[in-house]
């Protein structure tokens, strides 16, 4: 079971904000969600993990960059082609 | 021939985000084709929203792969479509910016996530667009809307520019009212780009054939059983019959591992979204954020006034999956359940060239009929995601007036087969 | 009181263009943000496709500094928040990195010979670089030219127990690179040499390890 506590735990993880009154909604929401995946316990692991994969290279060949207005044009402010935001310290 | 397309639909149903009234379009084999293209598509110049506030306004420097292949052959870009938030849904009902309605129906849905790609080509404001899958979410619209939509094999198509929320699982693919479209549209998208590290080099370059003598078809037990509508059995079972009576043969098969497909699914697609999500703080696009607060306190704010509630329940429920304590419990469950499945089917096509069966246990519903466990959806969709492999979805009959979608699925990499069993079928009961 | 020091230490690699896009390194003098494409920017729906010499430039290092390359390393996502982090997290080797186990000999204190192990060399990129306004203003400026820089992170054993000794490894790690042609001095100023100390000054049953590295949420796959 995920507490109300979790959930707000969670969201500070997730840097998603929730305010008090969605805390019961989404705790109940979720814990209704995880019952639901309860299925999963009885999946058997099986020991190999065939990723199927393979090694992808792009040559060390320079192509062109944006433009700079391209860059800075959907950002909510900029200046001196920096773009702005909150900070950090 | 080169122009511009003068195109202002008549949207009863809300399948357009943004439609462009002049649209470029040039030489190729699409010359002048009007093409929609689903909202989480990148487009150089054309909003791209994913149906969510928090990229509302934003502008790509760039289009997706697939775009500009549409482009280099002709295609119109006439607008972006409608969709769950994010891709994140099965009725289109999530988006920031009203549902989309059903054209057969308005008082149902359309399907989801790509509903408005598949209202838009079923209301016939084009005759193709591009939709995406991660869960079904081109075939259920498809079926909802009674147009063909085709989920190609992962790796067939480049996701360059495709604003996946779950990249290990999503594809973009054709929607189309008839199969030769669909098969028309996936040739001009699968040409490779090693700028997606997962595509394969294997374009489709393919007539559809309505040969289907030497045919093996695999009928899943698991989905015609619990929790699919009889009638909906019924009129899949009698378009298997038409591929039969075309010289196909059929043989019954079980894919047991398919029953851990929603929750494998739902816990994949959340865990990648937690990540995938991330990155939407209004500092290089979308809203802005308000660059006088303290960091985290101005990202939760833009992000909760800007997110809906069924993109953060997901990312709460992602965070958790893939945090220390419940990783082991939950992700690695669902991969461990994702190889099980992938296994099962390359067991039965041992057997077997295709598996058909429907594509969604229910025909289109009223918005809130079915809130199914927590929008899970794509029990009979899912599977094809996990495994990889390319599932169809075209039309074939109707229960209650409202169309029911024959799901075809087939070895990775061999999309031209389900084209051809579903062309098969569509020739037939068309003549 | 004993000094004990293992070293972190990031190396810009000198390859001519970042780690997943085309993008040109070459950005010293350049404005801000002018050496950035929709992968370095973390633009919804771009993707990252992996610099083929920043590899062989890690192998090389490993080689060099007789290292046990694994047959699988695996790019993964450490996933936190940082106006600097563009896409919110940072591709990294650091689960399963290209090398382990190695040795470089340097000399200690008493001029004797002296092996400081190599715990690990990965791969990861850099973010951008914030600019921090004084004064009134309550905001970061960000640029995103570093975003995506290839670097390659060298992991000592806590072998070292002098600051002396710290430094002779650094110097002897720098002429290896150098030699290597992995590593261009030249291009230092800002940004071509990072070293961080994780040194742990013992006394008694005390210890303390700083500075404390980044929060890190979780990984999960990169693709």
């Amino acid at each position: 079971m995920i507490t109300e506590k979790d959930i707000e735990h969670i969201a500070g993880l997730a840097d998603i904000g929730i305010s008090n009154d969605e805390v019961p909604e989404f705790t109940h929401q979720l814990n209704a969600i995880l019952e639901y995946l309860g299925i999963l316990d009885t999946v058997e692991d099986e020991s190999t993990p065939a990723s199927g994969t393979a090694n992808v290279f792009r040559e060390d060949e320079p192509r062109p960059s944006l433009p700079q207005e391209a860059v800075l044009a959907n950002a909510g402010s900029t200046e001196d082609g920096f773009i702005k935001a909150p900070r950090v310290m | 021939m080169a122009g511009i397309l003068d195109f202002s639909p008549d949207d009863r149903c809300n399948a357009f985000i943004t439609a462009c009234t002049g649209a470029a379009f040039g030489d190729g084999a699409l010359a002048g084709i009007a093409v929609a293209i689903n909202d989480n598509i990148s487009t150089a110049g054309i909003q791209t929203t994913c149906a969510s506030r928090i990229l509302e306004g934003y502008i790509p420097p760039y289009d997706a792969h697939a775009v500009e292949l549409l482009k280099q052959e002709g295609a119109a870009i006439v607008g972006k479509t409608n969709m769950d938030e994010f891709g994140m849904g099965s009725t289109t009902g999530t988006s920031a910016f009203g549902p989309t309605r059903n054209p057969i129906d308005p008082e149902r849905v359309p399907g989801g996530s790509s509903g408005g790609s598949a209202a838009a080509v079923a209301a016939g404001l084009v005759p193709m667009a591009l939709g995406t899958d991660a869960d079904g979410s081109i075939r259920c619209p498809a079926a909802f809307c009674g147009i063909v939509g085709l989920k190609p094999t992962y790796g067939r198509v480049s996701r360059y520019g495709l604003i996946a929320h779950a990249g290990s699982l999503e594809q973009i693919g054709p929607m189309a009212r008839t199969v030769e479209d669909v098969s028309r549209l996936i040739s001009v998208i699968t040409r490779y780009d090693p700028r997606d590290s997962m595509m394969l080099d294997q374009p489709y370059s393919h007539r559809p054939s309505a040969d289907v003598s030497d045919l093996k078809i695999g009928i899943p037990t698991e989905y015609f059983g619990e929790g699919v509508d009889v009638r909906i059995a019924t009129t899949v079972r009698d378009a298997i019959d038409v591929l039969e009576g075309l010289g196909a043969e059929t043989t019954p098969v079980s894919i047991p591992s398919v029953r851990y497909a929603p929750a494998a699914c739902c816990v994949i697609c959340a865990s990648e979204v937690s990540s995938n999500l991330a990155r939407f703080d209004g500092v290089r696009y979308g809203p802005a954020v308000d660059t006088r607060k303290p960091w985290h306190e101005a990202y939760r704010e833009v992000r909760q006034a800007n997110l809906g509630p069924e993109a953060r329940l997901r990312i709460m429920l992602g965070t958790l999956t893939l945090s220390a304590g419940y990783a082991g419990k939950y992700y690695a469950k669902a991969l461990a359940a994702r190889q099980r499945i992938t296994r099962d089917f390359e067991r039965v096509f041992c057997d077997v060239d295709v598996i058909a069966g429907p594509t969604t246990p229910t025909v289109a519903f009223r918005p809130g009929e079915k809130v199914s466990p927590l929008s899970i959806a794509g029990t009979l969709t899912a599977p094809a995601n996990l495994a990889g492999i390319p599932a169809i979805s075209v039309p074939c009959g109707d229960v209650d007036g409202l169309p029911v979608g024959l799901q075809v699925m087939g070895r990775r990499f061999e999309d031209e087969r389900v084209i051809d069993v579903a062309y098969a079928y569509e020739q037939e009961v068309r003549s | 009181m004993k000094t004990i020091i293992g070293l972190e230490v990031h190396v810009q690699l000198a390859t001519a263009t970042k780690l997943f896009c085309g993008c040109s390194t070459d950005y010293q003098d350049d404005n801000p943000n002018t050496h950035c494409c929709p992968t370095c920017l973390g633009l919804p729906g771009a993707l990252p496709c992996l610099n083929k010499r920043a590899v062989e430039y890690g192998l090389r290092v490993a080689k060099a500094l007789d290292m046990k390359v694994l047959e699988e390393s695996e790019f993964a996502r450490k996933n936190y928040f940082y106006p600097d982090l563009v896409k919110a997290y940072q591709i990294t080797q650091d689960d399963r990195p290209l090398a382990v186990e190695g040795t470089i000999e340097i000399e200690d204190d008493q001029g004797h010979e002296k092996i400081v192990r190599i715990t690990r060399v990965h791969l990861e990129e850099d973010p951008g670089r914030l600019v921090h306004v004084a004064g009134a203003s309550k905001y970061s400026l960000v640029d995103y030219n570093r975003s995506g820089i290839p670097l390659l992170e060298i992991v000592t054993e806590p072998d070292m127990r002098s600051p002396q000794e710290a430094r002779r490894f650094l110097n002897k790690l720098r002429t290896i690179l150098e030699y290597l042609e992995v590593f261009d001095g030249d291009r230092e100023g800002v940004c071509g040499w990072m070293q961080t100390y994780r040194s742990k000054v013992q006394s008694g049953s005390r210890s303390r390890t700083y500075p404390p590295t980044r929060a890190s949420r979780r990984p999960s796959p990169s693709r």
